[in-house]
């Protein structure tokens, strides 16, 4: 659910907006962050997309100790902590499945090095949990002054934990590194940033070359605070070693490949925080981390595999916790090198009816995914439009409309997919390839370890494949991904989606930017270029004892909220 | 035996460059490390930028000399995901590994006499048979899954020791168990073929006719020559400990060389990877070479030449 709704409803516009750190902390304080528990599993059949934006299908109830609201603007920064927590030693260990490489933000954009560095480096502006929207965080606010400039204003008294000012001088600095980052080539082409105007001591003006609204959604992803001395002291490699930021923790120990310590700041702009010291233990084998979550030695487990919800389900000592993920299964068509029959959009549609997306999510999900809805933007996206339906599963429609494109007696399909890169890929590329046989399309099934399925996808001879991508919730990110001459094009969707997706991705105004996602979405989903799967669910294991875990869209690991018992 | 170790040694670097080429040659043809790297969103450019940083756009036969000439010149490359010195990252992990494979080896050596001695002195019991199906098991046991069961069992169901992770000396009980699993039961199967064999000599008939009490004929004139081929087949299973090491330590999250080398796989690595292999190559035929030599001044009838 994802806070746009609201200025939808008030009719707002965002594009002056002023993130108000005050209102932020009295709806943090009044919603008790126990509100809107996600809505048990519907989701299946086709009006799925008329109904009000409450979250879809987060099979297993999310528990009392769990705070799912947060979704307000501003709302994310908590109420200042009380001094008496420097009394707290606390402690809270977390399992995670990955050794980070780096804590560099500029370095990488990996969601699960971001779960650790989040609590030692903060960034100007965040993805609300839900990815929907954007909020302010050091940045007390963020506005549009015209279409090419981005104006920061600044929180005051904050300092990085070297004794360095947070000031307009480091934003600076640090905006130059993302801008000029490897990592972020993806999200910010080369001729879009201009340059970062320190305006005065806490006001920072982005000057960007051409209209590029994404930029807020980058920033929201990089972004993050660099103290601008020892940065460039110490050099990219050996910041990326030893971080310094501005937020809750500092970095205390790090054993490769065992575990890493972060100590509170007890000098942290917004209070102590309550948990004196966070392990992060690296667990890679899923059994073994949910067996160390059973037996307590960690208290939060990241992203655990489908098979551990009944084990988790069944614990008296332990929660398990899905949220709405954002990696996307769908079968993408090739339409350029594919079999004739792709090319009419009548079989693409048939292929998106023949599939039972409701079916997969509470087999082979075990309840624990979200059908896509008939477009490519997830429920709980900004870009998402409430006005499509998901295609409903209809095996007649289906082989009607095959007919009446002329392939009553099917056709030739190859359909790759790869196998042990995404938790259920192969199980999924079986069962779809099974639906697909059913409607009388000769499926011929290629499972792909991933090496050699990127192989040949950098080659252009893959074909129609499916495949799990995992994009920022920016909807640009998404949306232009399958304009002409883009990377992931594997269909041409016409002049028109390309305009308005470039025409989207100048507007600074929200209401009009969504105005054309909007259209861009139905151009997709009556001219599929995919069939629409589902969204796999994020699952944390959570021990009772933690309170205040909020799960993110965006799998990064937040623990402003944080405490425990 | 100075000429033949020199021998042995000139003869290890042919090996070594096989295995290496060998590897170099395995690892390209699983995929292209920059997609790995820089995941699925990475532009073309991106790619291409990588491939050219790293040397990866070269042809093969290139890519392979210039992989010689820096080994050559102790360089064994840096990780590409890490971006840090391939020795650097081995080094931080070796002394995990080593004291795994260490506590792997005495347990069995402990565990494998103990036992194997019973069982030659009690060949044909009803515990010898127990013993002898049990060694059984743990030769045919995978070692991932004998590590989940104890994990389950021992750690979830009892509770006694931690799940993984490296710490105190609870931390190591578990990987220990799961890595000597092979070892210990490849040292009962030996030492108790050895025993037997020995107890048969004509020297321990006439021990026992001098009147040396039974205790001091195991000790002194059995087990101690029996020990000897056992510790050097033992050293010569080295090689089972590091292929044991990457699943045990990837099942208790140890932080050693083994998970470092999946890790590498899975994420095509390719400096770590061709470095590990190379390493490990190089510390096996060590080993091995270490082990014949032992073996002349051992025994003064063996003569290299």
């Amino acid at each position: 659910m994802g806070q746009h709704w609201k200025w939808l409803l008030t009719g707002m516009s965002r594009r002056r907006f002023v993130g108000g750190a005050l209102a932020a902390t009295l709806l943090a304080a009044c919603g008790g962050g126990e509100s809107t528990p996600t809505a048990t599993g519907e989701g299946s059949g086709g009006s799925g997309g008329e109904t009000a934006p409450t979250a879809t299908a987060a099979a297993p109830t999310v528990p009392a100790n769990i705070d799912t609201s947060g979704s307000t603007n501003g709302g994310l920064v908590p109420p200042k902590a009380p001094e008496s927590n420097l009394q707290s030693t606390k402690q809270l260990t977390v399992g995670m499945s990955l050794d980070p490489t780096t804590l560099n933000p500029v370095l990488t954009t990996t969601a699960a090095y971001q779960s650790i560095y989040a609590q030692i480096l903060e960034q100007l502006v965040i993805f609300g949990p839900d990815g929907g929207s954007v909020s302010p965080w050091l940045a007390e606010s963020f506005e549009w002054v015209d279409d090419t400039t981005l104006e920061l204003r600044l929180r005051q008294g904050i300092s990085f934990t070297n004794g360095e000012p947070f000031d307009a001088e480091s934003v600076k600095f640090s905006i130059d590194a993302f801008a000029a980052a490897k990592a972020y080539a993806f999200m910010i082409p080369p001729d879009v940033y201009k340059e970062t105007e320190v305006v005065d001591e806490y006001t920072a003006r982005v000057h960007l070359n051409r209209p590029y609204a994404p930029f807020i959604g980058f920033l929201a992803r990089g972004g993050a605070a660099l103290p601008p001395k020892y940065y460039a002291e110490v050099g990219e490699d050996a910041f990326g070693q030893q971080p310094i930021g501005t937020g809750p923790f500092v970095l205390a120990e790090w054993v490769k490949d065992d575990h890493i310590t972060l100590k509170r700041n007890d000098d942290y702009w917004n209070g102590p925080h309550p948990v004196a010291t966070v392990t992060y233990r690296v667990i890679p084998e899923d059994t073994a981390r949910l067996a160390a979550l059973e037996t307590g030695e960690i208290d939060l487990a990241m992203l655990l595999p489908v098979s551990a919800l009944n084990r988790l389900n069944a614990s008296d000592t332990v929660d398990a916790v899905t949220h709405p993920g954002l990696r996307k299964f769908a079968l993408h068509f090739d339409t350029k090198t594919g079999p004739e029959a792709l090319k009419d959009k009548r079989v693409r549609i048939a292929l998106n009816l023949a599939v039972d997306k409701q079916a997969i999510v509470d087999g082979i999900f075990q309840g624990a995914a979200d059908p896509m809805e008939g477009q490519w933007e997830a429920r709980q996206e900004f870009g998402f439009n409430p006005n499509i339906s998901m295609f409903p599963y209809d095996v007649e429609q289906a082989k009607a409309l095959l007919a009446e494109a002329g392939y009553a007696d099917g056709f030739d399909l190859q359909v790759t997919y790869t196998v042990g890169r995404y938790p259920q890929d192969k199980e999924l590329g079986e069962i779809v390839c099974d639906y697909i046989k059913q409607v009388g399309v000769n499926v011929i099934q290629r499972p792909l370890e991933y090496g050699t399925f990127t192989s040949l996808r950098q080659e252009g001879t893959l074909g129609s494949h499916q495949w799990g991508l995992l994009l920022p919730p920016e909807p640009y990110f998404n949306y232009g991904n399958f304009v002409q001459g883009s990377a992931y094009e594997t269909h041409d969707l016409g002049d028109e989606y390309s305009r308005l997706v470039d025409e989207a991705s100048r507007r600074t105004d929200l209401d009009e930017q969504l105005a054309l996602y909007h259209q861009a979405a139905q151009i997709m989903h009556d001219d599929p270029p995919m069939l629409f799967l589902v969204i796999p669910q994020d699952i944390y294991g959570v021990s009772k004892r933690v309170r205040g875990f909020q799960p993110r869209t965006d799998q990064v690991l937040w623990l402003f909220t944080v405490d425990v018992d | 035996m100075l000429a033949y170790a020199i021998r042995r040694i000139l003869i290890a670097i042919p090996t070594l460059i096989g295995i290496t080429l060998i590897t170099f040659l395995l690892v390209r043809v699983t995929g292209d490390p920059a997609r790995f790297v820089l995941g699925d969103t990475a532009p073309p450019s991106a790619i291409e930028a990588f491939r050219a940083e790293h040397g990866l756009d070269k042809p093969l036969p290139v890519q392979f000399v210039n992989y010689l000439a820096g080994v050559a010149r102790g360089d064994l490359g840096t990780s590409l995901r890490y971006q840090q010195p391939v020795l650097t990252l081995f080094a931080e992990r070796l002394p995990a590994t080593i004291q795994l494979g260490l506590s792997a080896y005495i347990l069995a050596l402990l565990v494998g006499v103990s036992v194997g001695v019973y069982s030659a002195l009690r060949a044909g019991s009803p515990l010898d048979k127990v013993i002898r199906v049990s060694v059984l098991f743990g030769q045919a046991v995978p070692g991932f899954y004998l590590g989940l069961v104890l994990i389950i069992v021992v750690a979830v169901g009892l509770g006694w020791l931690p799940t993984g992770g490296r710490g105190g000396l609870s931390h190591l009980v578990l990987p220990t168990i799961t890595l000597a699993s092979y070892l210990v039961a490849f040292s009962v199967r030996f030492t108790r073929s050895v025993m037997l064999d020995v107890l048969h000599h004509d020297y321990i008939r006439t021990a026992r006719a001098k009147g040396v009490a039974e205790g001091a004929v195991i000790r002194r004139h059995a087990l101690r020559n029996a020990l000897i081929p056992l510790v050097t087949v033992l050293a010569l299973q080295s090689s089972v400990v590091f292929s044991g090491a990457v699943v045990t330590e990837t099942v208790f999250s140890w932080p050693g060389i083994g998970r470092f080398a999946l890790q590498a796989i899975s994420t095509r690595d390719f400096p770590v990877i061709q470095g590990t292999v190379l390493i490990l190559t190089a510390f096996v035929v060590l080993v091995n070479l270490i082990v014949d030599l032992a073996y002349a001044y051992l025994d003064p009838r063996i003569r290299y030449s």
